[in-house]
């Protein structure tokens, strides 16, 4: 390889500095012996480190998982408080309880819509459960219907009669005029 | 390859390995001198297998990078206190220069070596095996372990960077000697 300029002049300083290093080489044989003898490197230096990385890997992957299953558990969809939101508790009369299945099999009652949604497994049941069940059904159907936010009132005025309610033809002139307003009056006379 | 003929082979090299294992360590005798033992117990050992895919100069000297990376490593952990000196390691000779040495190296010689410093491993890594061992671009990058666009690189940076060093270290130079002796510059 030719060079030329700046890069003869790089070679050149490189050479100057092999003719130092030659200097401070080693023998060889020397060296070689000191391979030969050497004994293995010991490992328990780099097991120590490897333990170490081992223990915080296991110790971030636990504490991911501890952090992590509160929240699988409010994100899980069959959860009722999703949003914190407790409904008030109202006095309806849910009905005869139902009998527990004869085969020790419990039916939870936030269930009972997605049963619902299968016939063919209702059809089977006996009689009896099914009127029983249907039972608590209308009545908790009821008791969603009659409930009512709390902030319900806040929404009610005491116009809300004018506000909501047209008068009818067939109502009386006094009547009629208490809707109409004040400053037609004048025109009349 | 047969001991004996690798035997012969790195003593062919040794120089050359040391030089090389010098520039790994940023210019320590004796802790080049203990990854090249590194470097041949490895290779007693059978840890480190010469296959022939390549030159066994490139081969050796990228085993002995790589044994540098390590020791290096190595010796950051033991100041840490994570791994206790080895007992070798505590009868090593100090990494001082005989003061002949320092006299008799060059002004210019002393200037490249402090522009050298200031580079980038890789780029001193580059310009040393090109340089010095006469390797070419891509037998470098088979050394560093990166491709021949990026030993080019280092290459080319590297060049260029310590034309700079060394055109600063001469004009400190000389405001420095005008400072101190104003009649040596006109």
């Amino acid at each position: 390889m030719e060079y030329v300029g700046e890069e003869k002049r790089i070679r050149e300083l490189f050479r100057e500095l092999r003719l130092e290093n030659e200097r401070l080489t080693p023998q060889f044989a020397g060296l070689w012996i000191r391979a030969q003898a050497a004994p293995a490197r010991p490992l328990r230096a780099i097991n120590l480190s490897f333990a170490l990385a081992a223990a915080l890997l296991i110790c971030a992957l636990v504490s991911l998982t501890l952090w992590s299953r509160p929240w699988q558990i409010k994100s899980s969809p069959n959860s009722p408080n999703v949003t914190g939101f407790k409904p008030p508790i109202l006095n309806v009369d849910p009905g005869p309880i139902p009998p527990t299945p004869s085969n020790g099999e419990t039916i939870p009652s936030g269930l009972n819509l997605v049963k619902k949604e299968k016939p063919i497994k209702l059809a089977l049941r006996p009689r009896t459960e099914t009127a029983a069940l249907n039972k608590t059904e209308i009545s908790e159907a009821a008791a969603i219907s009659k409930w009512e936010s709390p902030t319900t009132s806040l929404l009610r005025s005491p116009s809300e009669q004018v506000l909501t309610t047209v008068p009818q033809f067939n109502d009386a002139v006094k009547d009629m005029k208490s809707f109409l307003p004040s400053t037609d009056k004048p025109k009349e006379k | 390859m047969e001991i004996a003929q690798l035997k012969a082979e790195l003593e062919r090299l040794h120089r050359a390995s040391f030089g090389w294992a010098l520039s790994c360590c940023r210019r320590d005798p004796s802790e080049a001198e203990e990854v090249l033992q590194t470097v041949y117990v490895k290779i007693l050992e059978g840890k480190a297998r010469y296959r022939g895919e390549s030159s066994l100069k490139t081969w050796l000297f990228a085993v002995i990078r790589k044994t540098a990376i390590s020791e290096h490593r190595l010796g950051l952990l033991r100041r840490l206190r994570f791994i206790p000196e080895p007992e070798h390691q505590t009868q090593r000779i100090p990494a001082t220069e005989e003061p002949g040495t320092v006299f008799e190296r060059s002004e210019a010689q002393e200037r490249f070596q402090r522009a050298l410093a200031t580079l980038p491993a890789r780029q001193r890594e580059a310009l040393h095996l090109v340089f010095d061992e006469d390797l070419s671009l891509r037998e470098a990058a088979d050394v560093m372990g990166v491709s021949i666009g990026s030993a080019r690189q280092h290459y080319d940076r590297g060049k260029k960077r310590l034309r700079e060093s060394l055109e600063q270290e001469i004009a400190y130079g000389i405001r420095w000697r005008g400072k101190e002796n104003p009649g040596i510059v006109s």
